[in-house]
């Protein structure tokens, strides 16, 4: 149980990151922390205690594994972190030419 | 069988259009309106297979549901795909012309193709967590798109809705996690079911919050819309015309209404907070709307608005409702894209899109000016337009369920509606001549020819509704499965 | 379990210094670093598969992403990162504090959460589950690969024709 709040606070952590830094790769680095902590939350909800490692060799009786799926699932999540990552990245570093800052206090040219 | 068609022919378009759109010209053009045109034609076979089975599924690879996907179409699902490959198919039309003035046009195609297979694959998919994959795949192609432009402000507003949407990605995915936990099962019918089975916990309301916050930032109800103003207005308009047209409602409010409504089940203190969300963003973005020069900021407020409409029709929970909010929904995305289409149309022969320095223009693109008209009164809900049978019908939902104050407060944001549209029309179309703007005919053929076709399905539907209402609504209502 | 406690705590120390830190560059080797603590976490719980992907993708590939993108600018002088510090160390005296309480707090509640697993028996695999049982996702998460790198071409060039 204090497992899962432990990670949700790491989620908290990423989430004031996002909201409240004003340089632009912080943001970004916020984001990641967000990311990492539900691919964490994703792996401990497929967890059991004394459980092994849902990979097949030959010869092994399917006893108490941990549950496979969540952790296809992380793959998954991890990817689409990353091109989530590559593309604000690149806007990032777009924007750093545009503007000659990072500084988000400073891009404002849309009211929003 | 034909419904992971869907999702494949965009992606083998995309894929064709990356190898030869660099080297064949015209090809990416050819390619995307042709698969459009595919697309649209399978959509409408779709919806005759569905009239008679009523419901379709396909299970990818033979794999059954509690780890296996599942590709799903009922009713609304393909109510849903018939209006995405509609508007997407009369963007590409009109993007024939319009994109001409950026470079490197075949990698739009290209990118606008991924951005389909998402809103697609999110319409059918029958899986919780391959609807966030198709989620991320709509919304990634969206971000880059909005940046098409990569001008100062297209940048910004890309990288705002960029980490606005992300945050709603997460928020969902989180939700996703947590009803995994608690069902150890992905499928929506299987989560649906297990959860009839069990008392309602405490970790259930969490979930709920956590998507309520997502999908309101994707369909960006008020106090989440900050990015959409901004990704509307500085993203190229055939991106605008799909955005504000399809994106935001696949996204944000049929997801939504697929969660809510048919897995984790709609209890009254949830449709009380879509009742309230759906009235506060009808009247901030009417009234946010008023104050705008730019025709694309105030298009953008105006959608606000009207997915207000919508939400709080989804909000009464009765069938009526729900029935008033799909038809709503189908009729902003027509008249909304042929806004976008008219704005595109004004500003490609102009060069402005500010309000104050446009005038007089009914007399040099009668087409134009006659079409946004259509539009207009359809959106303010004026009869016998289409728009007017469903703002009734949410209307008559609203009275019905006993919200008396909800349904004045709408009738009073729709005469918002009114005036705003007209003010517009009145300084861009209808006032005197300015000197400046002598020289000016009406835009290409891609334009005229896609705002012909959505005008008159404004007519069409909205004459028509009345006898149309008990032979084909009314039963295709009746399956909707929610 | 009290190891993984202590591993995810550390995670947390790292994800906090890493978001804490005025430079650049110590944020991105603190991501990296998070990253490496995840994937003993996540060793130690049984997944190797998820673990060696995220050490290679985050850790890896993303730190070169944004270690490249920091050399754009040019870092802060130490002064002004010393007074930043001492207005961050009178702003935020409270939250320990608050951190304790809330603790506390939770700990006398007990929130009911109800974490049972149903028991599965048909697929044990991850590299089944992945290749063949979930092709959707699969197929989505190139595709999503594909339309970021397509996303990233399209920033890079000039949009408007002259």
């Amino acid at each position: 149980m204090s497992l899962y709040f432990l990670c949700f606070i790491l989620f908290c952590v990423g989430l004031y990151c996002l909201l409240r830094k004003r340089n632009i790769i912080k943001i970004i680095i916020g984001l990641g922390i967000i990311e990492y902590s539900v691919n964490m939350f994703l792996i401990l909800i497929g967890y059991r205690t004394n459980g092994r490692a849902p990979i097949f060799a030959r010869n092994q009786e399917i006893s108490n594994m941990v549950d496979p799926l969540p952790q296809a699932l992380c793959l998954t999540t991890i990817v689409i972190g990353l091109s989530i990552t590559l593309l604000v990245v690149g806007l990032a570093v777009r924007i750093y030419e545009k503007y000659g800052t990072f500084d988000i206090t400073k891009i404002r040219r849309l009211k929003g | 069988m034909i419904l992971i068609f869907f999702v494949i022919t965009p992606i083998a378009a995309a894929f064709l259009i990356g190898l030869a759109g660099r080297y064949v010209k015209n090809f990416s053009d050819s390619a995307a309106n042709l698969t459009t045109v595919i697309l649209f034609a399978a959509s409408l076979y779709t919806l005759n297979l569905v009239n008679t089975c009523h419901i379709l599924v396909y299970k990818i690879g033979g794999w059954l549901p509690p780890a296996g996907i599942c590709v799903v179409a009922d009713g609304l699902a393909v109510f849903m795909l018939v209006t995405v490959n509609l508007i997407s198919l009369l963007v590409m039309i009109y993007s024939i012309n319009y994109m001409n003035s950026y470079t490197e046009k075949w990698k739009f195609h290209a990118l606008y193709m991924l951005m389909l297979v998402g809103m697609n694959g999110v319409i059918i998919s029958g899986d919780l967590f391959n609807l966030y994959v198709f989620l991320e795949l709509a919304s990634i192609s969206a971000y880059a798109l909005v940046a098409f432009g990569t001008e100062a402000s297209s940048l910004e507003a890309a990288f705002k809705y960029a980490i606005m949407g992300s945050i709603a990605s997460l928020f969902i995915l989180l939700g996703i996690a947590l009803l995994y936990s608690y069902t150890s099962t992905l499928s929506m019918f299987d989560i649906a079911a297990v959860l009839a089975g069990k008392p309602r916990a405490f970790l259930i309301n969490f979930v709920s919050v956590l998507f309520l916050a997502g999908f309101a930032l994707k369909a960006a109800l008020v106090p989440f819309h900050a990015w959409l103003p901004d990704a509307h207005s500085s993203a190229p308009t055939p991106v605008s015309a799909t955005l504000s047209g399809v994106f935001i409602k696949t996204l944000g409010i049929y997801a939504m209404l697929r969660v809510f409504f048919s897995v984790i089940g709609a209890t009254s203190n949830l449709l009380l907070v879509l009742m309230v969300l759906g009235l506060v963003s009808m009247i901030a973005g009417a009234f946010l709307a008023i104050a705008q020069n730019d025709m694309k900021r105030m298009f953008a407020y105006s959608s606000i608005s009207q997915v207000g409409y919508i939400i709080i029709g989804l909000g009464c929970g009765s069938l009526i409702g729900i029935a008033g909010a799909a038809f709503h929904l189908f009729n902003h995305s027509i008249f909304k894209s042929l806004l976008f289409i008219n704005s595109a149309a004004v500003e490609s022969q102009t060069g402005s899109r500010n309000m104050d320095k446009l005038s007089g223009l009914a007399a040099k693109m009668p087409l134009t000016a006659v079409t946004s008209v259509m539009a207009s009164l359809s959106a303010a809900g004026l009869p016998p337009l289409a728009g007017f049978w469903s703002k009734l019908i949410i209307i008559m939902a609203l009275w019905i369920s006993g919200h008396y104050i909800y349904a004045l407060i709408a009738v009073l944001a729709s005469i918002l509606t009114l005036a705003y549209f007209l003010l517009m029309q009145r300084k861009i179309f209808f006032s005197e001549p300015n000197q400046e703007l002598s020289g000016i005919k009406e835009a290409g053929f891609g334009f005229s020819l896609a705002s012909i076709i959505l005008a008159s399905i404004i007519a069409v539907v909205g004459v028509a509704f009345p006898f149309l209402v008990n032979s084909i609504f009314v039963p295709f209502w009746n399956f909707l499965g929610v | 379990m009290t190891v993984n406690l202590i591993i995810l705590v550390c995670l947390i120390l790292a994800s906090l210094w890493t978001v804490m830190t005025r430079s650049l560059l110590r944020s991105a080797l603190g991501l990296a670093l998070t990253s490496i603590v995840l994937t003993i976490l996540m060793f130690r719980l049984n997944s190797p598969l998820a673990a060696v992907f995220e050490l290679s993708v985050c850790s890896g590939l993303i730190s070169v992403l944004f270690i490249s993108t920091i050399s754009l600018t040019e870092p802060m002088s130490r002064q002004e990162t010393l007074k930043h510090m001492k207005a961050r160390m009178t702003r935020f005296w409270y939250l320990p504090l608050v951190i304790a309480g809330a603790g506390a707090a939770l700990s006398l509640i007990k929130i009911p959460l109800d974490f049972r697993f149903a028991p599965r028996e048909t697929i044990h695999d991850v590299r089944q589950i992945l290749w063949q049982v979930r092709q959707l996702d699969l197929i989505g998460q190139i595709i999503i690969l594909l339309s970021g790198v397509f996303g990233v071409t399209i920033l890079f060039r000039e949009g408007r024709k002259k």
